[in-house]
C-alpha cells in the first residue's frame, strides 16, 4: 500500500534481457520525480501488485512486453478505460500476471482511477542478457515522456 | 474446433499447453466411442540447466536452479542447498533448520493458494478464469489474494523477495530475522489461519467427479513432522529408501513425442503420483489432530484416491504450513550465526525436498576445490506427466459421450489436477476434432 498520491511501478527481472527495462526505468525516474511521486520496482506477482497501488489515485506501469511487434515500439494503455489486448497477455507465471492483476482489480473495485500502462516490445528475455540495443534506446524516451507527464500534472494542480 | 464423426474416430488434439513455465499439448484419440491413445505432449525446448551447472561454485546452485521456476524458487534452492551440504558432510540444525521450514512454509502457502483460488477453482465454479469468477464470487478471490500474499510476506522476509529469493545458501542464509520482524508475521498469519479453516471447509463444498484411482503414492517421510525439507523417500507399497538411494528406484525415460522426461519406477516402468495426495495419504499421522478433523470435516478421508479432491487436499497442506509457519514463529531464537561454514568436499550429494507439486530430487557431484562436475534435477512435473496420461487413460472412457468440448473442459480439469507447471495456458488451447 502507498502513501503517495502518484505511483510508477517499473516492472520486470533484472535478470532476464529485454524484462529488465521497467526496473531500469525506475532506476532512471527515481531521484528525478517530483515530491509526492513514489518510484517502485516490482516484479509483476499479482497480489503483491494489486497491494502496492492501493491508495494510490495515479499509477504509471511500465514493462516489457511481446506482442510480436518490431522490438522497442512503445504502447500506451489507458487501463481505467481499457483491457490490455488479448496479445499482450502472453508472459505471466501460470498466466497470472500483470493484465490478470489489472482486470482482477477492476471486477473487485480496486483498480486506481488513474493507471496508465505503458509497453516496450521486448526482443529477448534470456536468462543473464542485457537490455537489447532497441530498448535501451527507448529507455530515454519514456523517462522524458513520463517526467513531462509529472510536470504537466503539477502544473494543472498549481 | 469439430469436425463430423468420420469412419468413428474422433481425435481431440489439445495443440497449445502453455506459455511461461512449459508448453504442452493434449492429444486423445477416440475410435468407435472407445478411448485409443492419450498423449500428454511437452515440447518446450530443454533448458539444460543441468549443463549449466557444470563448472560453477557449489554455493551458485541454490541462485542458478531457483530460476527453473517462479512460482516454486524456495523448492528448488532447499533441494540444491541439501544436496550440497549432504556432499560436504554438514548438516544444518536448530533454528536455521526451522527457518528453512518457515520459508518452505510461505511457498506452499503461496504457490497452492495461487493454484486453489485463481487456477483450479473456476473449472469447478464454470468459469473461464479466476478475473471472471471474480465477478460473482469477489469474497471468495479476495480471501484467495490475501492467504497468498501472506505466504509471498513469509518468502520476502526470508528470502529477499518472493519470487527467485536471493538470501538462502548452502549452510543457512545471508542474514536472518529479527524476532521483531517474525512478529509482525504472526500478526499476519493470525489471520491468515481464519482464511485457511475457511478455505478448507469452501473446498470441500464443491463438486467433485466421481472419481477414484489406485495411486502408487510417492513422497518424503519423517517420524514426526509433516515432510517438506528432508525425510526418507516412501511409498504407500512398501517402498522406503534414503534419498542417495533414487536413482537405484525411479528411472526417467524419454518418449519420442515429448521433451520432458517421463519418470517410471523399477523395475516394472510404472507410473507414481507425487505431490499433496501422496504426501497426505503418507504422514496423515504427522498432522496435527485438529487439522485431521477438519480434513474429515472437509470430506477428506485419511488417504485420498480422487485426484479432484486434491484441491481440497492443497488447502489442509494451507492450514497446516499457515499452523506451523505461527509453531516455529512463537519458538524462534536467532541463531547467533546466519550460516554454518561449509567447506567442500570431493563426492557425490543428494537432496530431495517436498516442492508444492510434489517429490523434487537433486545430485550434484563436486570435486574438491567445490566445482560441480555433475548435476541431476528431476521436478516433480516429470514424475507426474505419465501418471496423469494414466489418469486421463481412466477419466476421458467415463464421460466419452459427451460432445468433445466438455471433454476437453473436464481433461483440461484433470490435468490441472496436478498443478503441472504446464498447466499454465490451458484456458487457452485450441481443439481440434479430428472424427477421421
Amino acid at each position: 500500500m502507498t502513501q503517495a498520491s502518484t505511483l510508477i511501478v517499473g516492472i520486470g527481472n533484472r535478470y532476464r534481457g529485454d524484462d529488465a527495462f521497467g526496473c531500469m526505468v525506475a532506476d532512471d525516474l527515481g531521484p528525478r520525480v517530483p515530491k509526492g511521486v513514489k518510484c517502485i520496482e516490482h516484479d509483476g506477482e499479482p497480489a503483491g501488485l494489486m497491494e502496492c497501488w492501493q491508495g494510490a489515485a495515479n499509477v504509471i506501469l511500465i514493462d516489457a512486453v511481446s506482442s510480436g511487434a518490431e522490438a522497442g515500439q512503445i504502447f500506451h494503455f489507458d487501463l481505467a478505460r481499457q483491457a490490455m489486448p488479448e496479445e499482450f497477455n502472453l508472459y505471466s507465471t501460470h498466466a497470472f500476471g500483470v493484465p490478470q492483476a489489472v482486470e482482477l482489480a477492476r471486477a473487485l473495485g480496486k483498480l486506481p482511477p488513474d493507471i496508465r500502462f505503458i509497453g516496450v516490445e521486448g526482443k529477448s528475455f534470456g536468462a543473464g542478457e542485457e537490455l537489447s540495443p532497441a530498448l535501451s534506446k527507448q529507455k530515454g524516451i519514456v523517462v522524458t515522456e513520463i517526467l513531462n507527464s509529472l510536470q504537466s500534472q503539477e502544473k494543472s494542480h498549481a | 474446433m469439430s469436425d463430423p464423426h468420420k469412419n468413428g474416430t474422433r481425435t481431440i488434439k489439445v495443440d497449445y499447453l502453455a506459455r511461461v513455465e512449459g508448453e504442452g499439448a493434449m492429444y486423445v484419440r477416440i475410435r468407435d466411442n472407445v478411448l485409443e491413445d492419450v498423449k500428454l505432449k511437452i515440447f518446450e525446448p530443454p533448458r539444460f540447466f543441468e549443463g549449466l551447472l557444470r563448472g560453477r561454485a557449489f554455493t551458485e546452485a541454490p541462485d542458478i536452479t531457483s530460476r527453473i521456476c517462479g512460482i516454486c524458487p524456495v523448492a528448488y534452492q532447499m533441494s540444491a542447498i541439501h544436496a550440497m551440504e549432504n556432499a560436504c558432510g554438514v548438516r544444518v540444525e536448530g533454528a536455521l533448520r526451522a527457518l528453512r521450514r518457515l520459508f518452505y512454509c510461505g511457498e506452499w502457502i503461496s504457490s497452492h493458494t495461487l493454484h486453489v483460488y485463481m487456477l483450479h477453482a473456476p473449472d469447478f465454479l464454470g468459469y473461464p478464469s479466476a478475473v471472471e469468477m471474480a465477478k460473482d464470487y469477489p469474497e471468495t478471490v479476495e480471501r484467495g489474494l490475501a492467504l497468498k500474499k501472506t505466504g509471498n510476506d513469509i518468502m520476502n522476509l526470508l528470502g529477499g523477495r518472493e519470487i527467485h529469493p536471493v538470501n538462502a545458501r548452502v549452510g543457512g542464509f545471508y542474514r536472518v530475522p529479527a524476532r521483531a520482524e517474525l512478529s509482525e508475521l504472526r500478526e499476519k498469519l493470525l489471520h491468515a489461519r481464519e482464511l485457511a479453516l475457511e478455505t478448507v471447509k469452501w473446498s470441500g463444498a464443491l463438486d467433485f467427479p466421481d472419481f477414484e484411482q489406485d495411486y502408487v503414492f510417492v513422497s518424503l517421510k519423517q517420524p514426526s513432522e509433516y515432510p517438506m525439507n528432508e525425510g526418507r523417500i516412501v511409498s504407500n507399497r512398501g517402498l522406503d529408501i534414503d534419498v542417495s538411494d533414487y536413482d537405484a528406484h525411479f528411472e526417467e525415460q524419454h518418449v519420442d513425442y515429448s521433451n520432458a522426461l517421463h519418470c517410471v519406477m523399477k523395475p516394472d516402468g510404472l507410473s507414481y503420483h507425487v505431490g499433496p495426495m501422496a504426501r497426505y495419504a503418507n504422514n496423515f499421522e504427522c498432522l496435527p489432530s485438529d487439522i485431521q478433523d477438519v480434513a474429515k470435516g472437509a470430506g477428506l478421508a485419511r488417504v485420498c484416491t480422487n485426484p479432484f479432491q486434491s484441491i481440497i487436499v492443497r488447502a489442509v497442506e494451507v492450514l497446516y504450513a499457515v499452523t506451523e509457519a505461527l509453531r516455529i514463529i512463537d519458538a524462534y531464537e536467532p541463531p547467533e550465526e546466519s550460516s554454518v561454514t561449509v567447506k567442500p568436499k570431493a563426492g557425490t550429494g543428494y537432496g530431495a525436498t517436498e516442492a508444492p507439486r510434489g517429490l523434487l530430487y537433486h545430485r550434484y557431484t563436486i570435486d574438491a576445490d567445490g566445482v560441480i562436475r555433475d548435476a541431476n534435477i528431476v521436478p516433480p512435473t516429470s514424475q507426474n506427466q505419465k501418471m496423469i496420461e494414466d489418469d486421463l487413460r481412466c477419466f476421458v472412457p467415463t464421460c466419452i459421450d459427451r460432445p468433445d468440448e466438455e471433454i476437453q473442459y473436464v481433461s483440461e480439469q484433470a490435468i490441472r489436477n496436478y498443478d503441472p507447471c504446464i498447466s499454465c495456458a490451458t484456458h487457452f488451447l485450441k481443439l481440434e476434432v479430428d472424427r477421421g
